[in-house]
């Protein structure tokens, strides 16, 4: 469910438990919390700016729509790694008490079709990133502001691959745990 | 094959896959590249749909809305105000029959325009109001089912992320969603205090257990006095007037609004001293994932939504929906009870994404404003949230209770009473059209 899990505030050092692919998935989404934090303060900078010092900032809007680009690839594995993608678990839930080996054969077919949707979205965007670097595509204002949308599309390809690597892992783990231990 | 065909044999298979609990996104983006793939018969133009979703679908200013408003209800959950607006609200409200239960409401009308998550609302006053209704001597059942009841006005009082998301599939400016829906939140939030007046007056063995525990209890009950009042308000009321007045008058758009909430909200929490360097990493991080798995939904669902544009679906349904003469309010009702039942298993934003890209283009060709549409379906979809066998806000008050002898069963059966007051609002607003789109 995408809904707020509150009780995770209270969860303590939770990093210290993580698998090398969690550390790394965790580090990455880590910059986009920082990102996530920094659009915040520059909004708030550009409305100060705008009432008070009239003073706006040029590009807050294209910035703050490309940032929510970034946002999402950067912690799109560490969503998937955290079994925090949004699904519907009622029917699931009770396969898991009464029929298991059903439940995993699921568990095993969906982390697989997630793993070839995410690569598959990487290699949708290859070509556009190369075609992007090669002509210097960038977004802004030519002579005010402009900032190069490669490095944007480089974060789809590589936050999307990684995000697939995660669904593999979980998806063999799915397939080698013994029935009866936890998800 | 027929584009139809194809696109209502993948419907059907969205159905099947999600009921089956695969990922909703991987569904809906697998089964619009399939559809794509299927109808156009070009892996080329698939792909490059693909891509351009995962770039342009998301690059979009009104997304950076998402994030920030579910930063600004973390923020504002772990600061207290909740508990201190329902202090305030118990105070003012003592004297009157009821009175916890309609404090309880009333707290959760004003914390809805601070946060956007009714979950966060559910967990927040399930902690402060259950034990305090219990304490007064009121039925676990009713205590319970009042706060998953008037926790439902999270969505529907402005700032709203069911708002947000609808705003972005059906096209509509989602500051206008936010004026809308003030009107209708108001409505709901008086007649579920005249439910509580009505059994409180007419019942009142189903809201008190021992009506002399209210009276022993208030006797020692803390009474604020004007100044003590207006100090505890004054954070929260500030938030309200920053956020609010902001996007009424235009001065801020939705997701200046939600940047200037969450700084507010983030000054709150640190002056009240709620936040170490830990407890802020983890918020964020929880921020990170809360919007980081809507968006990606949205990603999917536009994806999805061009699919059956192209597969022709909505023209289709509309057609049918008039060849057998139901006219515009028989499908707005067949709407309506299928979100109901949808929200009987699924949460409410993953609803929105499967069902508004289908429904919306039909109700506008019957003519109804989308505007007032969209907060048809926000009503319904949260009514959904506290039928069982799913409903999430009853399901997040009993997690969140103290009680574990409390049965699931029992809060539904509080919250029923709810449900039949939403109901009759969503049918006052869909006959007077004027309740949600008179201020926009």
């Amino acid at each position: 469910m995408s809904e707020i899990d509150l009780d995770s505030l209270k969860t303590r050092a939770f990093e210290s438990k993580l698998d090398p692919l969690g550390k790394l998935t965790h580090a990455i989404a880590a910059l986009g919390t920082i990102w996530t934090f920094g659009l915040m303060l520059l909004i708030v900078a550009d409305v100060v700016g705008r009432s008070f010092l009239s003073r706006p900032i040029t590009g807050v809007a294209e910035i703050a729509a490309h940032s929510i680009v970034a946002i999402v690839f950067l912690q799109l594995a560490s969503t998937v790694h955290a079994k925090r993608m949004t699904r519907a678990d009622f029917l699931i839930e009770r396969f898991r008490a009464s029929m298991p080996a059903l439940a995993r054969v699921l568990e095993v077919i969906f982390a697989t079709v997630g793993a070839f949707i995410c690569l598959l979205i990487a290699y949708a965007c290859w070509k556009p990133l190369v075609g992007a670097y090669l002509a210097g595509e960038y977004f802004g204002v030519r002579g005010v502001f402009t900032i190069a949308t490669w490095p944007f599309r480089a974060l789809i390809v590589a936050g999307s691959a990684l995000a697939g690597i995660v669904f593999c892992v979980q998806s063999v783990q799915f397939l080698t745990r013994r029935s009866g231990e936890g998800v | 094959m027929e584009p139809l065909t194809i696109g209502f044999l993948l419907i059907g298979a969205m159905v099947a896959l999600i009921a089956l609990g695969m990922h909703i996104g991987i569904v809906l983006f697998g089964l619009g590249g399939a559809g794509v793939l299927l109808i156009r018969d070009n892996v080329n133009l698939a792909l490059s749909m693909t891509a351009i979703n995962a770039y342009s679908g998301i690059q979009d200013y009104l997304f950076a809305t998402i994030p920030l408003f579910v930063l600004m209800g973390l923020l504002v959950s772990i600061s207290d105000v909740g508990k201190d607006t329902f202090d305030v609200a118990q105070t003012l409200l003592r004297r009157v029959r009821g009175g916890l239960g309609m404090a309880t409401v009333a707290a959760n009308a004003v914390f809805a325009a601070v946060t956007g998550v009714s979950i966060a609302s559910a967990a927040v006053f399930t902690k402060v109001a259950v034990p305090e209704m219990l304490r007064h001597g009121y039925t676990l059942r009713f205590a319970t089912g009042t706060v998953a009841g008037s926790s439902i006005l999270g969505m529907l009082i402005p700032p709203s992320l069911l708002m947000i998301i609808y705003g972005v599939l059906a096209e509509v400016s989602i500051g206008k969603m936010f004026v809308a829906g003030v009107i209708p939140g108001i409505i709901i939030a008086l007649g579920f205090a005249a439910l509580i007046f009505f059994y409180a007056t007419v019942y009142p063995e189903k809201v008190m257990v021992d009506p002399r525990l209210d009276v022993a209890a208030r006797a020692g009950d803390h009474v604020m006095g004007t100044a003590e009042m207006l100090q505890k308000s004054v954070p929260i009321a500030a938030l309200v007037v920053l956020v609010l007045a902001g996007l009424y008058t235009g001065f801020f758009t939705p997701t200046e609004a939600g940047g200037v909430g969450a700084f507010g909200a983030l000054v709150i929490a640190v002056i009240r001293r709620r936040l170490d360097g830990s407890r802020l990493w983890r918020l964020l991080t929880e921020t990170g994932h809360v919007s980081v798995a809507i968006l990606f939904l949205l990603i999917a669902a536009g994806f999805y939504s061009r699919m059956l544009s192209l597969a022709g679906i909505p023209q289709a349904i509309g057609e049918t929906v008039s060849t057998f003469g139901f006219g515009a309010y028989g499908f707005l009702f067949g709407y309506v009870v299928i979100l109901l039942l949808m929200g009987m298993l699924l949460d409410s934003s993953s609803i929105m994404l499967i069902m508004v890209p289908i429904a919306a283009p039909i109700a506008q060709s019957f003519g109804f404003d989308l505007i007032h549409f969209g907060i048809i379906t926000i009503i319904a979809v949260e009514a959904g949230l506290l039928t069982p066998p799913f409903g999430i806000s009853v399901f997040t008050v009993k997690a969140t209770l103290e009680d574990r002898s409390a049965r699931i069963e029992e809060i539904f059966a509080g919250s029923m009473p709810f449900v039949v007051v939403m109901l009759i609002a969503l049918l006052l607003i869909v006959v007077f059209p004027a309740l949600s789109t008179i201020l926009v």
